[in-house]
């Protein structure tokens, strides 16, 4: 952190060119959290509060957690209850959703519960699951499940009505047979919507995990900040939180940017961009 | 030889307030080395027309044949738009669309590639080749297929003046190359006359006013007098048959 502070001053020989590199998009995610680190551990002092932790005390709470390995178990946890849950959500919800992408009538029946699904608290949800089910998986992974359908489902009804009946007349003018229309036509066409269940639906899978663990459960990452806050140890809960938004962060960057990169490479900014230099990399 | 036989078509939409006649007892044949234009004014059937040739849409009643040798032939078809998919290279395009796969048909594919000027184009993607140039992967998808019988739908109506008139000039080449019948549905007279052999011009309603053979020598200059006359006389037949709009 210091070394990023005394490089920015101007004093080496191109200045213009480290304000430059400094102020690109890329850099601009660095310096972002960096910029807000340093204003929480400034601004803290300044409150009369005792209970808002300092970033330093949080970050030394944060390395004694890998220390002793609980941050892994609790994530390990919390993780495989969002994995369960987000698949069968997936799984469940894909056919649900092609069904209401096909069929008018179903897309009739189903619709107002979509809407109500998106909308409901993960509160009650989470509330509901430990009188039901106790402390346990169960009730975190079906809050998962729970919230992260009506967006899968959302997200395959659209997307069916959203192949073109054009390429699709043409594939049946050519007489191309139905596999092959499905693996080049309609998936491709569907991915983008595929992608959008993922990120939303595991997005919000991840709120409706941590709330059912705080209620309904007695590990993982959602009852550890429950845990801490009951022992009045803040600076471990928000270190359970930074850890959380860490590893969105993490998700978002090596899994679905990425992929995101290989399965759109098709599209025209993305074709754009192969073809011509990247402008960053050759501008003198 | 290849024999595509209209009988009697007919064929009706089901609109909101009532219904629409897109076709109405349309008949001709078509066959050999032929290059059919179907002239006729937006919203007279003519798409309508290519789609259930090509088996994507079912007449009312009526019926279309098109075989070869008395055997089932093989149809191409080129639209409007290109109808490419974004997702595929240029040359998975050329596959999707083929029956048989393999190394002789990857050559094939890059033979008809070649031929249309995009022969370095093969791993492009759609989205990274303008409007004409995708216009020519569509034209050299239906070429690939080596098609019996090949449909047009207004495949230059989206292009420039001059982007056109090259393509045209391509599509005549190949077409004598090939020795296909085409069925060749446009809007454009001038275009009609510099192709065809014979065209049919059919009136708002769907229906067959009349067939007119051209009779020119090939290959056709559009600034040719005899050329330019042709224009005139199946723009003063348009009249006759009162289906210019006033």
């Amino acid at each position: 952190m210091q070394a990023t502070a005394g490089a920015a001053r101007p004093a080496g020989a191109t200045p213009s060119r480290l304000r430059r590199a400094l102020t690109t998009p890329r850099a601009a995610r660095i310096t972002a959290p960096i910029l807000f680190l340093l204003a929480w551990q400034l601004l803290v002092p300044l409150s009369s509060s005792l209970i808002i932790p300092m970033p330093s005390g949080v970050v030394e709470e944060m390395i004694d957690m890998v220390k002793d390995g609980s941050v892994f178990g609790n994530f390990g946890i919390s993780l495989t209850r969002l994995l369960i849950g987000f698949l069968l959500a997936l799984g469940v919800g894909g056919i649900v959703g092609l069904a209401m992408g096909v069929s008018p009538r179903i897309e009739a029946m189903l619709h107002d519960f979509v809407v109500v699904g998106l909308a409901f608290p993960y509160l009650i949800w989470g509330l509901l699951v430990a009188m039901w089910f106790g402390f346990g998986s169960q009730g975190p992974i079906i809050v998962v499940f729970i919230a992260a359908l009506p967006y899968v489902i959302l997200n395959a009804s659209e997307g069916v009505r959203d192949v073109s009946k054009e390429l699709r007349d043409m594939a049946h003018a050519y007489g191309v047979p139905p596999r092959r229309e499905m693996r080049h036509l309609i998936l491709p066409s569907l991915s983008p919507f595929l992608f959008a269940s993922l990120r939303y639906g595991l997005a919000n899978g991840w709120k409706g995990l941590v709330l059912a663990e705080v209620f309904a459960a007695t590990s993982g990452a959602g009852w550890a900040i429950a845990d801490t806050s009951d022992y009045g140890n803040f600076e471990a809960m928000v270190g359970y939180t930074l850890y959380f938004a860490l590893f969105s962060i993490l998700v978002e960057q090596l899994v679905f940017e990425r992929l995101a990169k290989r399965v759109f490479r098709w599209r025209p900014t993305e074709a754009a961009r192969m073809r011509l230099p990247e402008p960053a990399e050759t501008t003198h | 030889m290849a024999t595509v036989k209209v009988e009697k078509l007919r064929k009706v939409f089901d609109g909101q307030e009532r219904q629409i006649v897109a076709l109405d007892d349309v008949s001709f044949e078509a066959s050999g080395h032929t290059f059919v234009s179907i002239v006729g004014p937006s919203g007279c059937g003519k798409s309508t027309l290519l789609n259930i040739l090509a088996g994507v849409e079912t007449p009312t009643s009526g019926s279309v044949d098109i075989s070869e040798s008395g055997g089932k032939a093989r149809v191409g078809y080129v639209f409007q738009a290109p109808r490419l998919l974004p997702w595929r290279s240029v040359m998975d395009n050329m596959l999707f669309v083929q029956s048989d796969q393999g190394p002789e048909t990857t050559a094939r594919a890059a033979r008809y590639l070649d031929m249309v000027g995009l022969g370095d184009h093969q791993k492009s993607w759609p989205s990274q080749l303008s409007g004409g140039m995708q216009q020519r992967v569509g034209i050299a998808r239906a070429f690939s297929i080596e098609p019996d019988v090949l449909l047009m739908d207004e495949p230059f109506s989206h292009l420039d003046a001059i982007t056109a008139r090259g393509l045209r000039r391509e599509l005549h080449g190949m077409w004598s190359e090939t020795r296909k019948t085409i069925l060749f549905v446009t809007h454009d007279v001038g275009e009609a006359v510099e192709l065809s052999d014979r065209i049919v011009i059919l009136a708002k309603g769907g229906r067959l006013r009349q067939t007119v053979d051209v009779e020119l020598p090939f290959p056709r200059d559009p600034s040719d007098d005899r050329v330019a006359l042709m224009k005139a006389d199946v723009l003063r037949t348009f009249e006759e048959l009162d289906l210019i709009a006033t």
